[in-house]
């Protein structure tokens, strides 16, 4: 039977303990295999940056709460369904195509009986159309294209925008939409480019305080600001909470979060105790909970 | 005798399991019970992670996005499992290439918008930069990291498997349903592209003199 490589007693080090044997053999190896002492550099260094950190919790509740969620496990139709609805989907376009022909062969055949002489013209050639790419910016566009779309204005981030998150303004052309931005600071975010995104949700409460983003924008900022300015990062929260709907549980779980750390217990207290009674069943109420349990709170 | 053995035969604590715990439950989620597939969730999510902050990095911004992304298509994967592996090996496995996918998509878009990449930078400098004696892990990391995105994809999820998630060779023929010699054949490949970047890496000089 062949002994085990040095690399695999140096996995099986990390979880158990070797025989002398065992250990002897890895303690040569440390010392004279580089590709052994890489991975004693990189398993130790990798089992500290996943090991588990406060807040885990919440957000595995979270993130099953969205796998969950009715919406998205009705999409896992099974695959014989799909299949189905997949021939369906094909039988539906078959029978749309062959009305169409029908329909194009009946005009065709009235037109033809209607103006014989018309159809016995020799067809004028059809110029080809420009492609899209040469097509002049401005002036005289042929009438069956659109026009082109109005330039957005220059994208410029107020800076006092900026100023307030205390992060770079985000170079980036001009935004078109409440969702655009949204979408653009998400992008960002997920970059890892916080502080840019942040300007930008704060760009989104600026110019769209009206649209459907605003709530999403507020707690990623809360999110954002949480460490740095908590009295910030509070006030969002209480925005989103006043507005109510299905975002006021993440916003009071927010307030309980940043009221904790300002010192504040009984409005911490208050937000959990208003996020147990409004909605016990939520991931956050379940982590509170739990947390209440285990003394953690 | 024991070369009769077919060299696929997983070792006790890795391979088909008829003891494996979290088997009814996964039966039950495939059969559609959403409390079991919510038990299931619960209890692979840690491992999930785990495997997650592992690949991306433990701080990376977009560690709970790319969990929830592995953890839909554990879900999804579930349709699949034939109980080859057991299901915290599976679980780990669908994490490792979502996990590791997203990390190319997100390297991938960074070249195209001419961007740096800032995460690996932030890894070995910046404002907590770590003393000498946490550089040369950091940078080993980082060398294991990018040979994972760069080397084809059975012998990075064989390296990533073995270097990153600390699966021993034989858990890792386990998980990947391959041989144990192809897997040492990957391995031994992917961790000699391993050590020659180690070797060309002037931030490792240290670590390759010590060895020398």
């Amino acid at each position: 039977m062949s002994q085990p490589e040095a690399t695999d007693l140096l996995c099986r080090s990390r979880r158990e303990e070797l025989t002398p044997d065992e250990q002897r053999r890895l303690n040569e190896s440390l010392q004279y295999s580089l590709e052994v002492k890489l991975m004693s550099e990189i398993l130790p260094e990798l089992e500290r940056e996943s090991r588990v950190r406060p807040g885990d919790d919440l957000l595995l509740a979270r993130i099953n709460a969205r796998v969950l969620a009715p919406s998205r496990l009705s999409q896992r139709a099974p695959a014989k369904r799909r299949a189905l609805s997949m021939v369906l989907v094909a039988a539906a376009v078959l029978l749309m195509g062959g009305l169409a022909a029908a329909w194009i062969g009946v005009a065709h055949h009235q037109r033809g009986a209607e103006s014989p002489a018309e159809s016995a013209q020799p067809k004028p050639i059809a110029k080809p159309k420009p492609s899209a790419r040469f097509l002049p910016s401005t002036p005289a566009l042929p009438s069956e294209l659109p026009p082109d779309p109005p330039s957005p204005p220059p994208f410029a981030p107020s800076p006092s925008a900026a100023a307030r998150v205390g992060a770079p303004a985000p170079r980036a052309s001009a935004p078109s939409s409440a969702n655009d931005l949204f979408t653009r600071a998400n992008l960002l975010r997920r970059q890892g480019r916080a502080g840019e995104a942040a300007v930008l949700y704060e760009l989104l409460l600026d110019q769209y305080p009206n649209s459907r983003e605003v709530g999403p924008s507020r707690l990623a900022l809360g999110k954002y600001l949480q460490a740095t300015q908590p009295e910030r990062a509070l006030a969002q929260y209480r925005a989103v909470a006043a507005a109510g709907g299905a975002l006021r549980a993440e916003a009071l779980w927010g307030i309980s979060e940043v009221a904790s750390s300002l010192g504040d217990g009984t409005t911490s207290e208050q937000a959990l105790a208003g996020l147990l009674r409004e909605f016990p069943d939520s991931p956050y109420a379940e982590v509170a909970r739990a947390r209440a349990l285990h003394g953690r709170r | 005798m024991l070369r009769a053995l077919p060299l696929r035969t997983a070792p006790a604590q890795s391979g088909p399991r008829a003891e494996d715990e979290l088997l009814p439950l996964a039966r039950a989620a495939i059969d559609g019970d959403v409390t079991a597939l919510r038990t299931l969730l619960t209890t692979v999510g840690p491992s999930i992670l785990r495997v997650v902050r592992r690949v991306i990095g433990g701080s990376h911004p977009d560690v709970e996005d790319v969990a929830q992304e592995c953890a839909v298509e554990f879900v999804s994967a579930l349709q699949r499992f034939r109980g080859e592996s057991s299901i915290r090996h599976f679980a780990a496995r669908v994490a490792l290439r979502t996990a590791m996918n997203a990390r190319r998509r997100q390297r991938a878009a960074k070249r195209n918008h001419g961007l740096p990449d800032e995460r690996d930078a932030d890894e070995t400098a910046g404002d907590d930069a770590p003393p000498d004696a946490l550089v040369a892990s950091r940078v080993s990391v980082q060398l294991a990291r990018e040979l994972c995105d760069a080397l084809p994809p059975p012998q990075a999820e064989a390296l990533a498997l073995h270097c990153v998630l600390g699966y021993t060779m034989s858990e890792v023929a386990a998980i990947c349903g391959a041989p144990l010699e192809t897997v040492r054949s990957r391995l031994r490949t992917a961790k000699a592209a391993l050590v020659a970047h180690a070797l060309a890496d002037p931030r490792l000089r240290d670590l390759v003199e010590e060895m020398a």
